[in-house]
């Protein structure tokens, strides 16, 4: 009884929709922008590629076997589904129909990422990012900032109740953002794994060496001249890699206590901007994410209430 | 249905979807502990994250592409590009090293590459593989000569 309590305590709680609603746009926008970007042309790319490159990920296959498909669905049919996914994705911004559309969004970005992925190569980035649109999808996320909220108002018409934005809550308007929340410190967790266990269960990561080999391997793969002149910084790479290890072997640290999260959010950012800009390793899907943590309703409602002082007037 | 059921039932709808998804993520760790490489991405979208994990040393080879030299019947040798195989870079890495492995499909693979991009494919005779010329030191890349690691017969297209 006692496990229940403390599990509905945690993941149903009242929280303002502002915070999800926010969340809903980022996490929307940012899917929305890869895939008008990126998408389109890995499509082509990957119909280019020899038929031998094939190999349906388990997930892709569940999902074609009912239609009998052995071979990679045809082009008119995953650019099909790429035409709905760009609707969806529109209507899941504007908040029209929104779980509908955010569920069709997430499904068909899903389904595209699985195909993609089935010619032999596959990123990180994304998956974090599909999980979140999946969870919001089920969540309220289009209580506040969407045309639904605006339509359901005109229903309501002007005599209906109203409460301020910024303070209108819900028991199920948390669990979204704390899913993404906790899902984040199992994927630095993975990370911190890896370089542990890949490595006969030692911190021979933390050497200087391997970063610096993988800043030459990146500016080979890549043409990124910054890895290239950094890869000469022994020391500083050194502890550049000791304080990856720490964090991520910490990062879950922020859930119990969420004040941390001033300490690991722009360390965070920082560590994925470096990512970006050193070793042309982009990972926007998990920087965009990272709005999860900052409690939006609150910081405006903080932000509208401050004041500023002024000089006195002339005359007073 | 009065709206305490239907948000009891929510609540349990949403329990099975937070617990299962993190459960499986959660469920990756230890296979990543014990099976390194075996997850991959079977269970996409579920994952595990070993970037950059592998640690590299001093003085070893930076194993960022590889080279491929074409020899001609009359035996002389010319290089093929990644750009004249039109695949990306983690593609082509993908390939060669699967075939370094000894798979066969992505051998095929390669040749199949070959042939449909590289000019005057039907006069190369062998491919070599040579390994990248460049190792990792305390103050950088260092070059050191590429050797061939593996030679691979072509036949002439019938």
């Amino acid at each position: 009884m006692q496990v229940k309590s403390l599990w509905n305590g945690f993941w149903f709680s009242e929280a303002p929709y502002f915070d999800l609603a926010v969340l809903r746009l980022i996490a929307v926008g940012t899917q929305l922008f890869y895939t008008l970007d990126d998408v389109f042309s890995a499509i082509n790319y990957a119909y280019s590629l020899p038929r031998s490159v094939y190999a349906p990920l388990p997930l892709l296959h569940a999902l074609l076997w009912p239609w009998g498909l052995t071979g990679p669905p045809s082009a008119h049919v995953v650019f099909a589904i790429y035409g709905l996914c760009v609707v969806c994705g529109f209507l899941a911004l504007a908040g029209l129909l929104t779980n509908i559309s955010l569920l069709l969004f997430a499904v068909s970005c899903l389904f595209l990422q699985l195909f993609l992925f089935s010619f032999g190569q596959y990123h990180h980035p994304e998956a974090i990012l599909l999980l979140a649109l999946l969870a919001l999808s089920l969540g309220p996320c289009g209580k506040v900032l969407s045309l639904d909220s605006l339509l359901r108002q005109r229903r309501l018409g002007p005599a209906a109740p109203r409460v301020p934005l910024l303070t209108y809550s819900g028991e199920f308007a948390a669990w979204p953002v704390l899913f993404v929340q906790c899902l984040f410190p199992l994927v630095y967790i993975s990370a911190a794994v890896a370089k542990i266990a890949y490595n006969h269960y030692s911190f021979d990561w933390v050497n200087g060496f391997t970063l610096q080999y993988y800043m030459i391997q990146d500016n080979i793969r890549k043409d990124a001249p910054l890895a290239l002149w950094v890869s000469q910084f022994h020391t500083l790479i050194f502890l550049g890699q000791f304080v990856v290890l720490t964090y991520q072997c910490t990062y879950w640290a922020v859930v119990p206590w969420p004040k941390l999260r001033w300490v690991y959010l722009p360390l965070g950012l920082a560590f994925h901007l470096a990512n970006y800009l050193i070793l042309y390793a982009p990972f926007p899907q998990w920087i965009a994410l990272l709005a999860a943590y900052i409690p939006w309703a609150a910081a405006a409602r903080q932000l509208a209430a401050s004041q500023v002082a002024v000089p006195a007037r002339s005359g007073q | 249905m009065d709206q305490a059921k239907t948000a009891a039932w929510y609540r349990t709808g949403v329990t099975i979807f937070v617990a299962a998804m993190l459960l499986a993520q959660a469920a990756t760790l230890p296979v990543t502990a014990t099976h390194s490489t075996f997850l991959r991405d079977r269970a996409y979208p579920i994952l595990e994250y070993p970037m950059y994990a592998p640690a590299h040393y001093e003085g070893e080879r930076v194993t960022a592409s590889w080279l491929l030299e074409g020899v001609l019947a009359d035996g002389r040798t010319i290089s093929i590009s990644t750009e004249q195989l039109h695949v990306d870079i983690f593609e082509f890495v993908n390939i060669v090293q699967a075939g370094l492995h000894g798979n066969a499909t992505a051998l095929g693979t390669l040749r199949e590459l070959i042939r449909a991009h590289v000019p005057a494919a039907e006069q190369i005779r062998q491919l070599r593989i040579k390994n990248y010329p460049i190792k990792v030191t305390r103050d950088g890349p260092q070059s050191l000569p590429a050797e061939v690691v593996m030679t691979i017969a072509l036949q002439p297209a019938s």
